[in-house]
């Protein structure tokens, strides 16, 4: 990806007139995460539909009220050729959203449609994933919603794609790399911490889970083949999730760099050459930022900890302190 | 070709052509080198206040982390970046361009190189030919060079190892780029340009300047047949790709005029 480029500063400010639109994919956390958001505004900031069913449930509100919404967030679309909310709003938002692994929110899909009956009791997993009717709940969810609508005439494509899959994979990466912040399901508080820091809020003490599943389900306990179905149905939002998370890890990185830089170098004289060790700690399958090589760190950590202090616990403590830091600011 | 790359514009688009701009909006003018890009630049610089309007130096040189930091704090960024400089804003800006008939466009660039950067010519004839001497660059080795090919369309999708060459993707991908642009505009119909920008962020009428950075009048060779047929194989995509954005330039034109002629009424 990107990790030797500059990099463009991570904190928005939000003014007065900005709107803030949160693209809810079903099954990412979304319901948990805007009982936060909504939390950042007021009542009458906060536009109140979930999803737009018809253009007549917008032309309810005045365009007053529309014009004082600050706050949008819902399974609304955002490509150009989308009978967009943005016509009432702005064309250009600051857009946020969370990306989940796409087996299992998949599955999630199917288990909350099963409970809220809006899929038949009798209705297998198999049946879920290839029946049509159901396709646009299944394939590519992720990818098609975070590009929406790019091209006139087309439905919203669960067979037929509009253009080349390679297009509408970088459209889809481009529509994330250009977003305000991006997260992931699978590391639900991680990203609450980003967010947080991205637009100065507060990080909340617990975070509680909205809409999850009752019980959970491992994945590796479906038979080989519907693994295979699944993962045919979600080719390009398995690519899209794997660019998210490489760009997760790097706005993190890139926070946490921060962060390190201005609350911690005043107590540790070693801080900048630890910032990379604080961030090996708390996302342990990202790689060491360039120049840090592994070599290096192993070298650091030998001079900031010759005793061979746990360093687990080290890191721990840096990294405690510095979200306590995050929390009182 | 596929139905991908079909000349039809997509015309019945919903999005609006006006935005108001915010007080974080900003604006990246994608300058793609002779389109008249210079004489916009002009008028952009008047309508915000001073200090707020931030030209990058020609030239594609790597990204600093001052030029981020400039372009963090402008209203309107010029430039002639591509596409995916928009990576380096923390809020996605509005993008605005100028096009401009692609064999035009190449004359032009060659003879502005003639005029004022013969080494860079040299350079890129070199390029493609290691072993060439001094001897003066003609249009057609100037036309041969891969990296001056299509460049419509390639500051239009950035540098994109991910799609694979014969560049009909990289055409489509151009396509989908111009749908999410604020605005562009066409060299060969400035003033309309002018009219339609102004509209869509709400600017009053623009007064027309002189022409900045235009070429002598008497520099555009005859286009021969050998010319057209070479040109026709090396930027080919290109050309397609400009008739597309000549149809949506009209169906945007036109549907500005409706809107203005409803609100006189």
């Amino acid at each position: 990806l990107i990790s030797n480029r500059p990099r463009r500063p991570l904190r928005v400010t939000l003014n007065k007139d900005d709107v803030l639109f949160f693209q809810h994919i079903p099954k990412t956390g979304g319901l948990s995460l805007i009982a936060f958001l909504d939390s950042q505004f007021a009542q009458n900031e906060i536009f109140p539909l979930h999803s737009a069913g018809s253009e007549g449930e917008i032309s309810k509100f005045t365009p007053e009220q529309l014009q004082g919404y600050r706050l949008i967030r819902g399974h609304f679309r955002f490509g150009p050729y989308d009978n967009g909310i943005y016509r009432y709003f702005t064309q250009n938002p600051l857009r946020i959203t969370f990306l989940r692994e796409p087996i299992s929110r998949t599955i999630s899909a199917y288990r909350h449609q099963r409970r809220i009956q809006k899929v038949g009791e009798e209705t297998t997993l198999e049946d879920y994933l290839t029946d049509p009717q159901y396709a646009r709940f299944v394939v590519d969810l992720q990818t098609r919603l975070t590009i929406g609508k790019i091209k006139a005439g087309t439905a919203d494509w669960t067979d037929k794609k509009p253009l080349p899959d390679s297009v509408l994979l970088q459209v889809a990466k481009e529509n994330l790399e250009y977003m305000a912040f991006v997260g992931m399901t699978e590391q639900f508080k991680a990203s609450m911490q980003l967010l947080c820091h991205t637009f100065g809020w507060r990080m909340p003490q617990d975070i509680p889970q909205i809409n999850s599943s009752p019980e959970p389900f491992d994945p590796s306990t479906l038979p080989p083949s519907t693994l295979e179905i699944i993962k045919e149905k979600t080719r390009l939002d398995a690519e899209l999730y794997e660019f998210a998370t490489r760009l997760f890890q790097e706005r993190y990185q890139q926070m946490v760099d921060n962060l390190v830089e201005e609350n911690y170098d005043l107590r540790n004289p070693h801080a900048k050459e630890a910032a990379p060790l604080v961030a090996t700690v708390l996302l342990p399958d990202m790689p060491p930022p360039s120049p840090w090589s592994h070599k290096v760190i192993r070298s650091v950590r030998r001079r900031l900890f010759p005793d061979g202090t746990n360093r687990e616990a080290i890191y721990s403590r840096m990294r405690d302190s510095i979200f306590k830091r995050l929390h009182s600011s | 070709m596929t139905q991908h790359s079909s000349i039809q514009p997509n015309i019945e688009s919903t999005r609006p052509l006006r935005h108001r701009l915010r007080k974080g909006d900003q604006i990246f003018f994608l300058h793609i080198p002779k389109t008249a890009g210079t004489s916009l630049m002009g008028i952009l610089e008047n309508q915000v206040n001073p200090g707020e309007f931030f030209s990058f130096p020609d030239g594609l040189e790597t990204v600093q982390p001052e030029t981020i930091t400039i372009a963090q704090k402008a209203r309107i960024v010029r430039g002639h970046r591509m596409y995916d400089f928009q990576r380096y804003f923390t809020r996605r800006p509005y993008v605005i361009t100028m096009l401009r008939n692609p064999y035009d466009r190449v004359i032009s660039n060659f003879a502005h190189l003639q005029r004022n950067n013969p080494e860079r010519l040299l350079k890129l004839a070199r390029m493609t030919n290691p072993a060439r001497g001094d001897e003066p660059i003609t249009l057609e080795d100037f036309i041969n060079t891969p990296s001056m090919q299509n460049r419509l369309i390639q500051f239009l999708t950035g540098f994109n190892g991910a799609l694979k060459q014969p560049f009909t993707e990289h055409l489509a991908l151009a396509k989908v780029h111009l749908e999410y642009l604020a605005f562009f505009g066409l060299k060969e119909r400035f003033d309309d340009s002018i009219k339609l920008l102004a509209y869509t962020f709400g600017w009053s009428p623009i007064k027309l300047e002189e022409r900045l950075n235009a070429a002598p009048a008497d520099s555009k060779p005859d286009l021969t047949p050998e010319l057209a047929a070479l040109f026709e194989k090396t930027n080919g995509l290109d050309m397609e790709f400009y008739q597309y954005a000549v149809a949506l330039f009209d169906h945007r034109f036109q549907k500005m005029e409706r809107e203005l002629k409803e609100q006189s009424r």
